[in-house]
């Protein structure tokens, strides 16, 4: 009897802590979303008039098209920035230990502190600029309407490859030497050792890390808002912006609350997939 | 292996491209920050001279932002009791649920480890608005306890996994000696697991300090007063208005750092294997 209820005891602090912070939450953000008004009385059920006054200004789907896009791009280019630089390091030269530390250094900087620092560097008289104009070029509004997407995907980017990097020289090094050798006497060329031996042998460690990272890059905050507040206008207005200008910046809480629920099915297809396969992996 | 001359170029020319771009945002941070006030409207590349005039008055002027009277080390203070306290109490917590997960077989074990990876995962905006009502009806709002119980939200599930997994990779053989001595699971925890366990829990409690570190958005919906400031929300008032002080901005933002840098610098190898939650095998 008592074997049985230690295990509870012990996991139940966690189990609260989760349960009182994301599920109690989670169910009333639902409720929220069925509602308009503030607390107490001036508070009415409305249905589903939330869901279809975001759908029907094109304020959710505008905001669904550029967090797709800034996913999209930001994970690719971290994937390929990344595994180009694993694919370097894993080879033996002098320096390479100080270089893999300096290529790491941006992933140990907390975004905010990133988007203070690329906030000076693309402003119109900001750092990037003068260097341009000192070679000739004239200056870029990289924080303007045309560029500001760009700008927040740089921002990431320049962040989050390290962690790629990191994740895929480490895949690189348990990948048993004697396949290579094997395949250098079958005669295999540099190209395809990399197509049969290197890309088959991290294929788990890329999927992990691209799932993760997309699920991170698509919920992304404090990048976008430090760097552009999801402007100009609504250029980089993504999800979770709208989420907090709907609450927090037009005060309609319960309008925040139903951006939020109907952002969720679009992350709930990655979560689950990554839940499954992290088990599946952990077990294996 | 044989490489071309060319190939060689190619790849040290890939190698200075991104060394130069991870350095570019940081040389400019730290030319604004060391050089002198004279320098703001020339249009300088390299500082004229070095000062560390920007950090003094950070420090000592009392009027980051124009608040007067609070110093920037004050958010710095904040930050770091948040980050350590939710820290703290989310490795005790996490130490237990971690190892029970691990190590006893009930029902509904497999059901709540997919429960807490799920909660590591869960991106925190979705659940910004009620997180907010939660605070306020707790009396909570405005206060740095406040922003230190949502940071549980986001570091419990990862040291809960992170541990779990680490428990998992340490032989049974250790503690079953001691279970059969007649020691209790407390004990065997706490004298045999644990002490062989250190790297592991120290790994998931440098990665929970930068997670709770890194943190805006639960500040931002949470505290109001500038005393209570944390460093994020610090930084982004000093950037609001039309008279933006660069060089006092940039030394705010390299102290907000130095603290998560140097630890990762110093430790660098021996954490690399939690960057994923123990999720990648090996």
């Amino acid at each position: 009897m008592k074997r049985q209820i230690i295990p509870f005891v012990w996991v139940a602090p966690v189990v609260g802590v989760i349960t009182l912070f994301l599920l109690y939450p989670l169910f009333q953000a639902f409720w929220d979303s069925l509602h308009a008004g503030a607390s107490g009385s001036g508070r009415s059920f409305v249905g589903l008039s939330n869901f279809r006054e975001l759908l029907s200004t094109g304020a959710f789907l505008g905001a669904v098209h550029r967090t797709l896009i800034f996913t999209l791009a930001a994970v690719t280019l971290k994937l390929l920035i990344g595994g180009t630089a694993a694919l370097i390091l894993n080879r033996p030269f002098r320096g390479r230990n100080l270089l893999r530390s300096w290529l790491f250094i941006p992933w140990t900087i907390p975004l905010f502190a990133g988007g203070i620092l690329f906030l000076w560097l693309l402003r119109m008289g900001g750092g990037l600029n003068l260097m341009l104009e000192n070679v000739g070029i004239y200056p870029v509004f990289w924080l303007g309407p045309d560029h500001a997407m760009q700008s927040i995907i740089f921002l990431n980017v320049w962040k989050g490859f390290p962690f790629f990097m990191i994740t895929i020289l480490a895949g690189l090094q348990i990948i048993p030497r004697e396949l290579y050798e094997a395949a250098q006497i079958d005669g295999a060329t540099g190209f395809q050792q990399f197509r049969y031996v290197t890309l088959p042998g991290l294929r788990n460690v890329i999927l992990i890390a691209s799932l993760l990272s997309t699920v991170w890059t698509f919920a992304q905050f404090e990048n976008i808002f430090v760097l552009t507040r999801g402007g100009p206008g609504t250029t980089t207005e993504t999800l979770s912006i709208l989420v907090y200008k709907l609450a927090f910046g037009m005060f309609n809480l319960n309008m925040g609350s139903a951006a939020a629920v109907l952002s969720l099915p679009l992350f709930l297809f990655f979560i689950f997939w990554l839940v499954k396969f992290v088990r599946k992996e952990s077990e294996a | 292996m044989r490489a071309s001359r060319w190939k060689v170029a190619a790849l040290v020319l890939i190698l200075l491209v991104l060394a130069l771009a991870v350095a570019l945002p940081l040389y400019w941070a730290v030319c604004l920050a060391v050089r002198p006030g004279s320098d703001v409207y020339a249009k300088r590349i390299i500082p004229s001279a070095l000062t560390l005039q920007n950090f003094r008055e950070l420090i000592f002027g009392r009027d980051w932002a124009g608040f007067k009277g609070v110093s920037f080390l004050v958010p710095l203070q904040n930050s770091l009791v948040v980050a350590l306290t939710a820290t703290a109490i989310s490795i005790v917590i996490s130490t237990f649920a971690g190892y029970a997960l691990a190590r006893f077989s009930f029902r509904g074990r497999e059901l709540i480890s997919s429960y807490i990876l799920l909660a590591y995962i869960f991106p925190p905006f979705i659940l910004v608005v009620s997180l907010f009502r939660l605070i306020n009806a707790l009396g909570l709002h405005d206060s740095l306890a406040a922003v230190m119980l949502l940071h549980l939200i986001i570091v419990v599930p990862y040291c809960s996994w992170m541990l779990r997994g680490y428990f998992l990779s340490v032989p049974k053989s250790l503690e079953e000696s001691a279970l059969i001595d007649g020691c209790t699971h407390l004990g065997a925890l706490v004298r045999v697991v644990l002490p062989v366990s250190a790297p592991g829990v120290a790994s998931a409690a440098i990665f929970s300090f930068t997670l709770s570190w890194q943190d805006m958005l639960f500040s931002l919906i949470t505290l109001e007063s500038h005393e209570k400031f944390t460093l994020p929300i610090a930084l982004l008032a000093m950037a609001m208005g039309d008279l933006v002080q660069w060089g006092k901005l940039m030394a705010g933002a390299l102290i907000s750092i130095a603290p998560p840098a140097i630890i990762y610098l110093l430790l660098q190898r021996w954490i690399v294997g939690g960057l994923t939650a123990g999720s990648v095998k090996g």
